[in-house]
């Protein structure tokens, strides 16, 4: 009788032994409930994230007006010559270049790689960025060759009284 | 298959849209692409509410 008592007792201190070695906290927390509830947070945080994207996109559409800049007489530049210029303000260098199908074209005169400034080759009509030799199509200034990716940012052009005005900008364009 | 393992599921589906929506915003706005800011940001919250509405569907059937 009294050994009978003796086992059962042992009994108990092996399962009061294998409770005690459950991680009680960790099966409390690491569920299936858990998961779910952290993922649906992560997505309303993530949701949320984009909207000061959108907020700032709203203010700098309400505070870039279009400038109307004159840049320069169409005479003072001959077929084949480009000019720099600064628009839409006056830390963003541009260049003007008057192709030899005597059309103007102007563009943001910053490599859309790593924003070296671009040159205008006249024997090859492209654009030239020397710092890892991207080439850019004058009419269009998409990227021919190099590591550029996107095209230069085009500046929108008007001509009005014999002079050449820059009117407005698209980043992607083409 | 029953509606709380469609909303549980669909929770990780919202999450995914709402990471290439995020992408899309900042990639958008650093481009200068308006339309594609507006569009990732609109997705986004229609996506963040319809998560919402599948978690409350899947804790109201939790018991």
């Amino acid at each position: 009788m009294s050994e009978e008592k003796k086992n059962h007792h042992e009994d108990d201190t092996d399962m009061i032994k294998l409770i005690d070695n459950l991680n009680r906290k960790d099966d409390v927390h690491l569920n299936r409930r858990a998961f779910l509830k952290a993922s649906f947070g992560a997505t309303v945080a993530i949701g949320l994230a984009t909207t000061p994207f959108g907020i700032f996109t709203f203010l700098r559409d309400e505070n870039g007006e279009v400038k109307r800049v004159e840049v320069t007489d169409v005479n003072d530049l001959a077929i084949g010559e480009s000019r720099n210029f600064n628009y839409p303000t006056k830390t963003e260098p541009a260049i003007l270049v008057r192709t030899p199908e005597d059309k103007f074209v102007a563009y943001n005169n910053k490599c859309t790689h790593l924003q070296c400034p671009v040159f205008y080759e006249h024997k090859e009509n492209v654009l030239l960025c020397p710092c890892h030799k991207g080439y850019f199509n004058v009419d269009s200034g998409q990227p021919m060759a190099g590591p550029p990716q996107r095209e230069l940012p085009k500046i929108l052009l008007e001509i009005k009284d014999g002079k050449v005005f820059a009117v407005g900008r698209e980043v992607r364009h083409g | 298959m029953d509606k709380k393992r469609i909303a549980f599921l669909s929770i990780f589906l919202f999450l995914a849209v709402n990471v290439v929506a995020l992408s899309n915003a900042i990639e958008g706005y650093y481009g200068q692409e308006d339309e594609r800011v507006y569009g990732a940001v609109i997705v986004a919250l229609i996506s963040t509410g319809l998560a919402t509405t599948a978690f409350f569907i899947w804790k109201g059937t939790t018991k």
